[in-house]
């Protein structure tokens, strides 16, 4: 084989996977970034380049502020408490084996369920007079917790919130159970030999091992939920009023009333706020397994 | 000799295909009319329609229902801009959605149509601009004000108000009887725009000159900031809330949930429109001529009903089946679909040669019609529209009562609307 036939197969072979992602991923961020700088609308068939007023626009109109400040909400608790919620889930299942598999199925399973699906599936559950979460409250003497989980504006987000702890833990269940095989048995044993305490092993032993799992799973919720789009669009649309507006939805809301321009503006902020938090967070992270 | 005949067996085979194209071409057309979803009389009513029209003409017409009223009109938009337009659709009333859809480019011009003869008037100079039809009304014409229960009223003791004053009374004493005075719809949202509309008719309009002060508004001479009487109206609305006369489940309030509790006598009252009477008769068919109408009155008189032309049909210019829908048009303005469409849809017809029944709060609503009263929907006067996501804006007031701040969004969300649809004066 010549050293021009050793490139040149390999280039043929990726040439098509190349051509698709150039199509459909870089020449659209392309033109996106172009069309976010001109007045692109379905009221004209002209489109003038305006400079930085739609980015303008954008920060002096009070929806994007609204929409960033519950995004973050969202992202922060979503990540925190998914990894809380799915490593205490891994630890249970990792120390009885016997629970196994139904359990991991069990606890996976609302993740397989499209977002739109779950969002339906709890509209019907948080409706303050005949949902179960309500009628099960009552039933229990607890009428007083009742609420109108999704329209009260003061915890419409937290209902949403508890929304995707309930569809992501299993997922975050199921990278941590793998990260806690990869930890070697006779490590622990050792630990469990000089006396260590259970939380002790966990804080010295367990939890540094698990630092590429950490990474892996705190990365991907944050941006999975910065993203956050359909579970809000079915549970809440934004409201009441603005109240769980977020990035997605004001995103969504700009193009359906047919301001492109300005939609792909804020699309192309999104994109540059999840760009910052993600390599910031991959460094941090990195870094401390690293040092671990 | 075998070569002429080779060329001559391919031209008849080239001939015979190209027949059998043309052939093709001109079998049944397979229509779409999109709609919005809004009860199921209007979705019979269309099925009967289109089913006389296929008997008659051998096309067939699909309906096809989108079922979020809000999302509807983003949903056309983004159709024509992708080149899917429907062949024909219902759309939302009013000819400032001409600008919206920018009609010159993608509807048919109706205004040489021999059907425009049988509309009123009123209606047709109110779709006619610069000459030019481009929606064909089609359905009822409808008022916004208040709908009450009229057992309700009899058994509390109180009789439709004279003015406002006489119009907390009653909720008043309706409070005190135990029954919800007023129902609305917060979890559907739009329900609740309704009061602030039929506001701009009694208290906001006589403040700025009447139709004069809605032209200013309509070229940006006059800011709604600088309308006092906007702020009041929502004020208005708000002390409802804070005084209990509201339904106690207000966010989470729907729609449906609005019709089954005045239908019902749980509430008296609700700001809303006829609209609702035919979808009320559907499940309460006793119940809907005890419910009557009256308009939202001002401080000394018994206030004006805000009229709602009927929404409109339209036709896309560019679209496949264009003569085919256009065929349809033609067969759904003739006497025998107005009398299916009415006879399903009960209300004030907007064509000259229908015969409808009207249920009562309708009769209620023809008789201030005929006497002259009424003006129309300020969101309808206005070529760039009103404010956007009115329906929010008045849920998020409802929410917070911030009246100072509501209408500051409403000034900047309206200056801004206009400048992206490109009205003169923004």
């Amino acid at each position: 084989m010549t050293r021009k036939s050793f490139v040149r197969y390999p280039l043929i072979f990726i040439a098509p996977a190349f051509v698709v992602y150039l199509v459909f991923f870089v020449v659209p961020n392309i033109t996106g970034m172009y069309y976010s700088v001109t007045d692109l609308s379905t009221y004209s068939d002209t489109v003038k380049f305006i400079g930085i007023d739609n980015f303008i626009r954008l920060f002096r109109e009070g929806f994007l502020t609204t929409a960033i400040r519950n995004t973050l909400l969202y992202a922060v608790c979503v990540t925190v408490f998914v990894n809380l919620f799915g490593l205490a889930l891994a630890l249970m299942l990792n120390e009885r084996p016997r629970l196994g598999n139904l359990y991991r199925t069990a606890f996976f399973t609302p993740y397989v369920i499209a977002p739109l699906i779950v969002g339906y599936i709890f509209t019907a559950i948080y409706q303050p007079e005949v949902g179960i979460l309500n009628r099960a409250l009552r039933g229990i003497g607890l009428g007083a917790l009742a609420a109108d989980w999704l329209n009260d504006p003061k915890i419409a987000l937290m209902s949403i919130i508890m929304t995707e702890l309930w569809r992501s833990s299993g997922f975050a269940m199921v990278i941590y159970l793998a990260g806690l095989k990869t930890i070697p048995q006779d490590l622990l044993d050792q630990a469990s030999v000089d006396g260590a305490p259970y939380l002790k092993k966990f804080r010295r032993v367990t939890f540094p091992l698990l630092a590429p799992s950490f990474t892996v799973t705190v990365l991907l919720m944050l941006i999975n939920s910065l993203k956050v789009f359909e579970t809000v669009l079915v549970l809440t649309n934004g409201g009441p009023g603005w109240v769980t507006e977020v990035f997605n939805t004001f995103i969504y809301r700009n193009f359906a009333k047919g301001n492109w321009g300005y939609a792909t503006s804020a699309s192309l902020a999104l994109s540059i706020v999840i760009a910052i938090v993600a390599v910031v967070f991959l460094r941090i992270l990195r870094r401390r397994e690293v040092e671990i | 000799m075998k070569r002429r005949s080779g060329i001559f067996a391919f031209a008849v085979v080239v001939m015979a295909m190209v027949a059998l194209l043309v052939g093709c071409s001109k079998g049944p057309v397979k229509l779409t009319f999109t709609t919005l979803g809004n009860g199921d009389p209007e979705a019979k009513a269309f099925d009967e329609i289109f089913a006389g029209f296929a008997k008659q003409s051998g096309n067939t017409v699909t309906q096809q229902i989108l079922p979020d009223v809000n999302e509807y009109e983003n949903i056309i938009k983004t159709r024509f801009a992708t080149n899917d337009a429907p062949d024909i659709f219902y759309f939302f009333t009013g000819p400032n959605e001409y600008i919206t859809l920018q009609a010159e480019k993608n509807l048919v011009d109706f205004s040489k149509e021999d059907f425009v003869k049988n509309l009123s008037t009123a209606v047709r100079d109110f779709y006619t601009v610069n000459g030019k039809i481009y929606g064909i009304p089609w359905g009822t014409y409808n008022a916004m004000g208040v709908m009450y229960n009229k057992d309700v009223f009899a058994k509390v003791g109180v009789q439709p108000p004279k003015n406002y004053a006489d119009f907390l009374a009653i909720c008043e004493k309706i409070k005190k009887a135990g029954i919800t005075p007023i129902y609305d719809a917060g979890k559907t949202g739009w329900p609740v725009q309704i009061f602030s509309l039929s506001g701009f008719q009694t208290f906001v309009l006589p403040t700025i000159g009447g139709m004069d002060g809605v032209t200013k508004l309509g070229n940006n001479t006059l800011r709604i900031k600088d309308i006092p009487a906007i702020k009041d109206v929502f004020q208005r609305q708000y002390d409802l809330k804070t005084k209990g006369y509201l339904n106690k489940d207000f966010a989470a309030g729907t729609y449906e949930l609005q019709q089954d509790a005045l239908a019902t006598g749980k509430a008296a009252m609700a700001f809303q429109a006829d609209w609702m009477l035919p979808s009320i008769a559907a499940k309460y068919p006793d119940a809907v001529d005890k419910i009557g109408f009256f308009s939202l009155p001002s401080d000394t008189d018994v206030g004006l009903p805000t009229l709602y032309p009927p929404k409109q049909i339209m036709v896309s210019k560019n679209g496949k089946h264009t003569e085919a829908a256009l065929a349809l048009l033609r067969y759904m303005v003739g006497v025998d679909s107005l009398g299916v469409w009415y006879s399903h849809n009960p209300g004030i017809p907007v064509y000259t040669n229908a015969q409808t029944k009207l249920f009562a709060g309708q009769q209620d609503i023809f008789d201030l019609i005929k006497a002259g009263k009424g003006a129309i929907n300020v969101q309808l006067l206005l070529p760039s529209g009103y404010v956007p996501d009115y329906d929010k804006v008045t849920l998020q007031f409802m929410l917070n009562g911030d009246a100072d701040k509501t209408v500051q969004l409403m000034d900047s969300t309206y200056e801004q609307q206009g400048k992206d649809k490109k009205v003169p004066g923004f």
